[in-house]
């Protein structure tokens, strides 16, 4: 039986957020029209400096001159609908947001010249999701596997050791490490680049070309599963230890069953749905790149775009990426509690 | 559950354990470090200091800390600020009107190293016309190198011995003659080179004082030339050196110890404010959408829902960009962003659990208000999760400042550990090996940092009294 009045809900709600959440961010990420004001002031300047420039301007008298500055420069803030007023054209923006209209940049320019922030981002995702969302399953991976040896032995020596280790590195954000290992490591020992993607110029065979990127990768992604990793294996820890000192394990436990099989059956089959979430939803956060990651390494991913539109005050491109890392989050958060709701009854009579 | 712990337990708890200790004794450390400012730089405002060039130029550039001698086993140079009166009057010669005068200082240089900049400071005041003057260095063992000679052109000159053509040539010049070779390159450091070493800069070796017995100061000796018996000439004379003070310098010469015994309070209190705040609003609001229920519960968790969906630090950026927050008034910002949040969740949960034991069904059937019971009842059960949570997310607010400040986004005056971390990026200090810039400031946020896990370690124990072993 499908619980169609739950997942009604839970969609409808979920939506619902979504579209508050994107509404917020073009009014904030436009600065509630101040960066329009921006934009006009640099309309206004640019009409100045070209009239300035055209020597058939020169001999006319300062009030036409004046006048026809007005002139032209009302006509782009008509033509760019910047005459209405800012609540009006938010809803434009939201309305483009929301429909994944992204639009064209005002400033920025993808590599190949394109102005639509679609292109900008999409050039900007493979370099992210290769550092990014690998650095993040790797450290999934090898913190959720020292987890399980972390909750074999709970309160031992290397427990203890690794939990302290684990607060504390993720703690302490990726860049921060990003900024010793490279006094380390490029500087002392000289073993990795400080930072950028391709060795100049880029080598010419295909092998070479992605070991190049490889080497470049290294610290970087060192600095992120450094960062990481703690985390996973502390929280997977709590999980998994919480998970078996249910009734139901040490029944298991008690009936004589291989420890083995109470391991993979009673204590990890219910503690994967949680650890799940977690794993998809820092998937998706990793689709956005780390804006001071990517800055302290000269890593051109999405964090750095974003970072290059916030301070070239291009307010589509903000808003395009916040927009499509609302989507994503959204998304998969919905996705997870339909799949939760639908396996486990008790999720769908809490709500 | 976990016994309900006020406060008092709390802090106890910490207090009894060892890392907890060890965590505050850090923070002590840290704060009585900062306490000790005003006598390690008694003189006035130091956020004007910092940002004044003029009061850094006696220190050296980035030299590093003197402890590092210990690693290295070499005597690294220390500055040599030799002032006016070092500057002994040899002979005062009048005539027409003429002044002519003759000074000399001595020093002696025992390091092992050469010194990383050497400036003679100039500051004549005169009536008619600035004095010829003639500067020359006697060496140790004996040999003069002429480094300058001519009328001042302002009446405070600088000679950059390291830095000016003409001195460099001069210097160059004595070079040639010495060793009948011209030097592989030019530099200042030849002035401070063994005859014999000469006249390869990467050959140099160091000409001590002490390599004579008895030891041989070098002499800077000082002809001017004044038109008017009124006239005067002021030296001074800095060899600057390699290494300075506990933490070493910056490449505008400020003294990073005293950025860092300055910015740490200032981060700490960052950090504390901004935790303290945010949790408590979020707790609070999470324990009141929980025990009201009904409407307020489901706007504040769609709010709650809202804020998490919307990506804050990309916001909080673009206004720290736009409009160039000083540091309090972007805590503000912060705070007003982090209203709602992850802890307005886990205080919700953990309240729907506590609403329906038995003591607040007692409370409210003796009559006790709804304020009242959030207040006296429920707020006690999670008081234990906010104080770690306050614990925990205090470095995380240091961080964040130090991570706006290494995008360029960091208070425009003060300096706080992430500004000195930004300037040492900015300055290349990791592309050049500038070790103390990074790694002191660095350090210490990282200090900082462990001294609130070892805090949060008791704590975690208490909060999770399942997980503890089995």
């Amino acid at each position: 039986m499908v619980p169609v009045k739950y997942f009604a809900k839970t969609v409808a709600i979920r939506l619902l957020t979504l579209i508050i959440a994107i509404y917020i961010t073009v009014v904030i990420a436009n600065l509630g029209g101040f960066i329009d004001r921006i934009y006009i002031g640099q309309i206004r300047f640019n009409v100045e400096s070209e009239i300035a420039r055209n020597p058939s301007f020169a001999n006319l008298p300062e009030n036409l001159r004046e006048k026809y500055i007005n002139e032209r420069v009302q006509a782009i803030i008509r033509s760019r609908g910047l005459d209405k007023p800012f609540i009006f054209r938010s809803f434009i923006y939201f309305r483009d947001a929301l429909t994944l209209n992204l639009g064209r940049a005002l400033i920025l320019r993808s590599a190949s010249g394109s102005s639509l922030v679609k292109d900008i981002i999409l050039e900007r995702l493979p370099q992210t999701v290769l550092l990014f969302t690998t650095g993040t399953i790797i450290s999934a991976l090898l913190g959720i596997y020292l987890s399980l040896y972390m909750a074999k032995s709970a309160g031992g020596t290397f427990d203890k050791s690794v939990t302290f280790f684990a607060i504390t590195t993720s703690i302490v954000p990726p860049w921060f490490f990003g900024i010793i290992f490279i006094l380390i490591f490029s500087f002392y020992l000289g073993l990795f680049p400080s930072g950028g993607m391709f060795s100049v110029p880029p080598p010419s065979t295909l092998l070479g070309y992605f070991r190049d990127i490889l080497y470049h990768m290294a610290l970087p992604l060192l600095a992120w599963v450094f960062n990481g990793l703690g985390a996973w294996a502390y929280v997977s820890r709590n999980i998994l230890i919480q998970v078996s000192q249910e009734d139901y394990v040490v029944v298991a436990r008690a009936k004589g069953l291989p420890e083995r099989l109470v391991l993979s059956r009673y204590v990890l089959r219910p503690s994967l749905p949680p650890i799940v979430t977690n794993v998809a939803l820092a998937i998706v956060n990793s689709l956005t790149g780390a804006i001071i990651t990517e800055t302290v390494f000269d890593w051109p991913g999405v964090g750095r775009l974003l970072y290059e539109a916030i301070l070239s005050l291009d307010a589509p491109v903000v808003i395009g990426i916040t927009v499509i890392y609302a989507y994503l989050y959204t998304l998969t958060v919905l996705a997870l509690d339909l799949i939760y709701g639908l396996l486990d009854p008790r999720i769908r009579s809490s709500r | 559950m976990s016994a309900p712990l006020g406060l008092r337990e709390i802090v106890k708890e910490v207090l009894k354990s060892k890392s907890g200790l060890a965590g505050l004794c850090i923070l002590l450390f840290l704060t009585i470090l900062s306490l000790l400012v005003p006598i390690y730089f008694p003189k006035g405002n130091i956020v004007n200091a910092w940002n004044d060039p003029l009061h850094w130029v006696k220190y050296p550039r980035l030299a590093a800390p003197e402890w590092v001698e210990i690693f290295i086993g070499k005597r690294l140079p220390r500055t040599l600020d030799i002032v006016n009166s070092d500057f002994k009057y040899l002979s005062i010669k009048m005539s027409s009107g003429f002044k002519y005068v003759r000074r000399e200082a001595n020093f002696y240089y025992d390091y092992d190293d050469f010194p990383s900049d050497f400036i003679i400071f100039l500051n004549t005041s005169y009536r008619s016309s600035p004095p010829y003057v003639a500067v020359t260095i006697i060496r140790p063992d004996g040999l003069k190198v002429k480094l300058f000679s001519g009328t001042l052109t302002s009446s405070t000159q600088a000679l950059y011995i390291s830095t000016d053509k003409d001195i460099l040539s001069n210097i160059a010049d004595f070079v040639t003659k010495v060793t009948g070779k011209p030097p592989s390159a030019l530099s200042f450091i030849y002035i401070f080179a063994e005859r014999e070493s000469l006249p390869n800069v990467k050959e140099v070796k160091v000409l001590k004082s002490s390599y004579f017995k008895p030891p041989r100061p070098y002499r800077i000796v000082v002809k001017a030339l004044m038109y008017s018996k009124k006239d005067k000439l002021r030296i001074e004379a800095i060899i600057y050196g390699k290494v300075y003070g506990l933490a070493g310098t910056d490449n505008e010469r400020r003294d990073i110890l005293l950025g860092i015994l300055w910015g740490t309070p200032i981060s700490l209190a960052f950090g504390i404010v901004g935790s303290v705040v945010t949790t408590v609003i979020q707790a609070f609001l999470g324990a009141v959408s929980a025990w009201y229920g009904g409407k307020v519960d489901e706007v504040l968790q769609r709010a709650t829902d809202i804020m998490l969906v919307i990506p804050i630090l990309p916001l909080i950026i673009l206004i720290d960009f736009v409009y160039r927050l000083t540091l309090w008034r972007l805590l503000e910002v912060l705070v007003v962003f982090s209203i709602l949040g992850m802890v307005t969740k886990i205080t919700r949960s953990m309240v729907l659990q506590v609403k329906s034991e038995q003591y607040i069904e007692a409370a409210i059937s003796y009559g006790a208000s709804k304020k009242r019971i959030l207040a006296l009842y429920i707020t006690p059960r999670i008081t234990p999760y906010t104080f770690a949570n306050i614990v925990l997310s205090i470095p995380s607010f240091v961080f964040l400042e130090a991570a706006l400040s290494i995008l360029g986004l960091g208070d425009p005056l003060l300096p706080t550990l992430g500004k000195l971390l930004d300037n040492a990026y900015e300055g290349g200090a990791l592309y050049h090996g500038y070790w103390w810039w990074v790694l002191l400031p660095a350090g210490v946020i990282m200090l900082i940092a462990i001294a609130f896990v070892l805090m949060y370690y008791p704590l975690d124990k208490i909060l999770n009294p399942r997980l503890r072993e089995r």
